[in-house]
């Protein structure tokens, strides 16, 4: 029976239905059967007198009656089925919507420019810290070597097994030749040596450039070959070849002016005249970051007969398949076959098969920097959430018409995903951005802290795959809980008023955990960077037992002029001579500065008869007639100078003041004899001689000890055994620059052609080789200020909301008398306990840190409760203040104004 | 009018007791809580509709199309067997409810 009046009901069911997402026969269905139920109530109302608008009108007004029909049926779970897909066709409606979310949630953003900026910035601050230390995981780590057949190549070293540290140590050129016959597993083996050489030519001053002597087949076992002129060839590597020298890119761009005639032409290499065959592409440095190579056999000849001259860093391809463990244990073979025929200089020892990767200690704080990175970006995701959250209740009416006209719940969740999606890929854009100079930065480290050369920091698509993952991984962080929780409103309370239910106290609970893991978080990190910047500072404060600021130090190498023992000691003689001419520099020789390399050598005290292979390491210095005197070290006992003179060599000795006590129970040193040793020779090698002790003088360092302890350091005559490198160090009351000038003309009136390495004072160089500690201290630093200033902002935004939304109960209070500090209580005093509760679970965390991280450090003693003492102090006043500070708006309300705001 | 949260407690029991002669359609189920009830109560279509629904989904009642010869179709409900199940036992709480209810507040029926 059909009405004619009644009209048609369609459109009006299936505007209520449409938000359901039936499916298309149900729906018809409902309709149906909805439509003849209205058609009999409207007869019903017409029967009973109504006009035929007025029956139509209240028979569709009972279809909003109680909640309306859409919500009614929300729950049954015939709604929301999936739309049947048709193959081969796009949905439009899908995509429409996704494009319309887009543009919204762009509006949106336009519209509150602060809110969206806010957000933005908080993004790109974690993205780009994040995108930034990714950039060196992704060089040290993940991204292959620019090798061929990277994962084949190995390092080869030699291990110590004799003595109780398990040292590693490289190896002598004649072993290397040796382990060259492991063919079963080894295709190639190649070696290297690192040294620094003169380079002169008739262009330019001479200059001292880092070189590497590498075996011919160097280039093509690495795969990385010249680009322009040849690679060395087997005929190149020949006791009788004429002299070869294949230069960097770098060099032959800053020296020669990338001058292609460079090719053929003839320069000098420690006097040598060399010809230039070839020149590498600019980003190769292999070893490391040498300038220029040279033919392994060009070594001095004393660096190539001795098995105890371990000086050759090897690197092997192995065969196809093979396990380092395999390679190993072939060269074990030859190794052991070696001790037994040379026991003197090969006892002891067996080879060290290592993966040709970044060191793994680096690699390690590079992760560990990642994960404080990560719990950056988790710090900013929980302000941005918190942010949301806040807004979420001001659009709860928006959301609750939106849901009651029909939309579904989904399609609330997809559009706030979107919206932070949105931001987040700003935030992303600007991360990039950010990274960009700081990447710039890390490109351009100073020499002495940069990567090997294969260690390239760029910006590829590792990166950005990275950045992408991030920036959606964090925008579904900020959204998720938001966007749940603005999904199911309290319908009747959100339209009947503002969000005071239920639905505000969950929100309210949402920003508290927030909160709480922020500050647990943040807590991590800044116990982590205290320790580092702790760390760095004790090292940086170490004492070197000399005023290290005001001591200039440079050095020179004279092994490649042709002196002799005696030519090498009249030089000495003569320079340490000229020092001494000018009475307002003081200065004078010696084969180590303070915290410089030193020789180490076995040690036996007269007396003691432990076994040759637990004789303990000393560190040697060579050192010139006033040494003691430049460095203003105290003689404690007997006497700094030899008997004898010292031009002559002798065989005095004086010790430090931590030797005299580390070796003889009453410190009563002098008059004592001792054995120095060669550490690769047996102990009872004749040639060692007794040497006498004749003072002992005040600690000067040598070498950081973990206990923070000074080093036990003998000192001989330079005459007793000349050096070859040598330091010059002195002290002038006009500056060091004055002083590193007189030296400079001092050592160039005597050898023109001799280079001087530039000169630092003591304490740069101190600083110099902290660098690591440096850069990932201040990196450390940089990233837990960011992470405490986050977690300062959160509690502050939270705070806020929480007095913006309790400023009618507040005012119910103030009216009812409650004195200021309990409304300050009332609305601090969450927070307060919030901070607490993340303080205790940051400390948990913290402890954790605090055991991994010394692991990670070189030199760090144990963690400091001083330190998480102040860390604490420091995040519990920032999270006071950031609270105190709406607490104090609330304390000032007026409850009139208050009130009839309402 | 019943308290609205009585009425959402006892809807179902309403609409599964009106069911338990015969199958009945939707029009005819409001039409009948209305009259019985004395116009105390009313179902309307934005109530009743998703409560059919609920319980057809719940597998207490089913909904069959009925054609009538010179009609359009209708959509008949009856109880299933799990329904009528379902009925004894909420009748038997609700007696019982009553009953305590009227032991505590002194109200019994007339």
């Amino acid at each position: 029976m059909r009405n004619p009046s009644g009209g048609d009901w369609n459109d009006d069911l299936r505007v209520r239905l449409a938000g359901l997402r039936l499916s298309p026969a149900r729906e018809a269905e409902i309709v149906e059967e909805l439509s003849q139920h209205l058609d009999d109530r409207y007869e019903e109302l017409r029967a009973a007198g109504s006009s035929d608008a007025d029956a139509r009108r209240l028979a569709l007004e009972e279809l909003s009656e109680a909640g309306g029909l859409t919500q009614r049926m929300q729950s049954l779970s015939q709604v929301n089925q999936p739309a049947p897909v048709v193959p081969g066709q796009l949905r439009p409606g899908v995509l429409r919507g996704l494009w319309q979310d887009v543009q919204y949630a762009a509006r949106t953003a336009r519209r509150q420019p602060a809110f969206a900026a806010t957000i933005v910035a908080t993004l790109a601050l974690g993205i780009a810290v994040n995108s930034t230390v990714f950039t060196i995981v992704n060089a040290v780590v993940l991204r292959p070597l620019p090798f061929r057949d990277a994962d084949r190549l190995v390092r080869l070293n030699m291990r110590n097994v004799g003595n109780a540290d398990n040292s590693v140590s490289q190896l002598s050129f004649l072993d290397f030749q040796d382990w060259r016959a492991a063919r079963r597993t080894f295709e190639r083996m190649a070696a290297t040596v690192e040294r620094a050489v003169d380079l002169s030519d008739d262009q330019q001053l001479p200059a001292l450039v880092g070189a590497a002597y590498v075996s011919w087949n160097t280039f093509s076992l690495i795969g990385q070959l010249p680009s322009a002129g040849r690679d060395f060839t087997a005929a190149d590597d020949r006791v009788d070849a004429p002299p070869a020298v294949i230069l960097s890119g770098n060099l032959w761009r800053t020296r020669y002016g990338a001058d292609p005639t460079v090719l053929g032409r003839t320069i000098r290499i420690d006097g040598i005249p060399s010809t230039v065959v070839g020149i590498m592409p600019p980003e190769v440095g292999f070893p490391d970051r040498a300038e220029l190579w040279l033919p392994l056999i060009t070594l001095p000849e004393a660096d190539r007969i001795r098995r105890g001259v371990r000086i050759i860093g090897g690197v092997g391809r192995l065969r196809p398949g093979v396990t380092i463990e395999q390679a190993a244990a072939e060269l074990g073979g030859i190794t052991t076959s070696l001790a037994e025929r040379y026991p003197e200089s090969n006892r002891n020892t067996a080879p060290l098969v290592s993966p040709f990767t970044v060191a793994p200690q680096f690699i390690a704080i590079t992760l560990a920097l990642l994960g404080a990175v990560g719990f950056v970006l988790l710090i900013a995701c929980a302000n941005v959430a918190n942010l949301m959250l806040a807004r979420a209740a001001d659009r709860a009416r928006d959301v609750t018409l939106r849901l009651a006209l029909g939309a579904s719940r989904w399609r609330i969740v997809r559009q706030l995903l979107v919206e932070s999606l949105v931001l987040s890929a700003a935030g992303g854009g600007a991360g990039l951005a950010l990274s960009y100079p700081a990447v710039w930065a890390l490109q351009r480290l100073p020499q002495e802290s940069a990567p090997p050369s294969w260690v390239q920091f760029t910006l590829d698509q590792n990166v950005f795959a990275y950045l992408v993952v991030l920036c959606m991984g964090s925008a579904l962080v900020c959204s998720l809980v938001p966007a749940w929780q603005a999904s199911r409103p309290d319908l009747i309370t959100t339209l009947n008023d503002t969000a005071r239910g239920s639905a505000g106290r969950n929100r309210r609970r949402w920003m508290g955990t927030f909160v709480i893991a922020q500050v647990a978080l943040a807590l991590v990190l800044l116990t982590g960077a205290a320790l580092m910047m702790q760390n760095l500072v004790t090292q940086l404060r170490t004492d070197v037992g000399v005023d290290s600021s005001g001591l200039m130090r440079t050095a020179f190498d004279l092994r490649r002029r042709d002196y002799d023992g005696e030519r090498r000691l009249l030089f000495l003689n003569q320079l340490e001579e000229r020092l001494a001419s000018n009475p307002s520099i003081n200065a004078t020789l010696a084969s180590a500065a303070p915290l410089g390399r030193t020789l180490m050598m076995k040690l036996r005290v007269d007396g003691e008869s432990a076994s040759a292979d637990a004789l303990p390491l000393v560190s040697i210095v060579h050192t010139g007639r006033r040494y003691f005197d430049v460095l203003s070290t105290p003689v404690l006992a007997g006497s700094a100078l030899p008997a004898d003179d010292p031009r002559q060599g002798s065989d005095d000795v004086v010790v430090n003041e931590r030797f005299a006590r580390m070796y003889f129970q009453d410190g009563a040193a002098v008059g004592r004899r001792l054995l120095l040793i060669e550490p690769d020779a047996r102990a009872d090698a004749s040639e060692a001689r007794w040497r006498t002790i004749v003072g002992v003088v005040g600690n000067v360092r040598q070498r950081m000890t973990p206990s923070g302890e000074f080093d036990p350091v003998v000192y001989a005559p330079y005459a007793t055994d000349p050096p070859q490198t040598m330091v010059v160090l002195a002290r002038s009351t006009s500056g060091s620059a004055a002083a590193a000038a007189f030296v400079g003309d001092q050592v160039r009136t005597l050898d023109p052609d001799l280079p001087l390495v530039p000169a630092i004072t003591v304490a740069e160089s101190l600083a110099q080789q902290l660098w690591p500690q440096r850069l990932f201290g201040s990196m450390f630093a940089i990233f837990a200020s960011i992470a405490m200033l986050l977690a300062a902002c959160g509690l502050y935004a939270v705070t806020s909301y929480a007095v913006s939304r309790r400023t009618r109960e507040i005012g119910v209070r103030l009216a009812l008398g409650a004195d200021a500090r309990s409304i300050w209580w009332a609305m601090a005093g969450t927070t307060v306990r919030q901070l607490a509760i993340g303080v205790a679970l940051g400390t948990a965390g913290a402890a954790a840190v605090a055991t991994i991280l010394p692991a990670l450090l070189v030199g760090t003693g144990s963690a400091s409760y001083l330190a998480f003492a102040s860390v604490v102090i420091v995040l519990v006043a920032a999270g006071i203040i950031a609270s105190a500070l709406p607490a104090r708006r609330a304390m000032r309300l007026d409850p009139v104004v208050e009130l009839q705001a309402e | 009018m019943l308290d609205r949260e009585l009425k959402k407690g006892s809807a179902e029991l309403i609409i599964l007791s009106i069911l338990e002669p015969r199958a009945r359609h939707g029009y005819e189920i409001s039409k009948l809580i209305e009259t019985r009830s004395h116009g105390q109560l009313k179902f309307h279509i934005a109530s009743l509709y998703p409560l059919l629904y609920r319980l057809e989904e719940r597998g207490w009642l089913q909904g069959r199309w009925v054609e009538k010869a010179g009609q359009r179709r209708r959509r008949f409900y009856s109880l299933t067997a799990e329904g009528k199940k379902v009925l004894a036992s909420q009748r038997s709480t609700w007696k019982a409810f009553v009953e305590a209810m009227g032991l505590i507040t002194g109200v019994h029926h007339a």
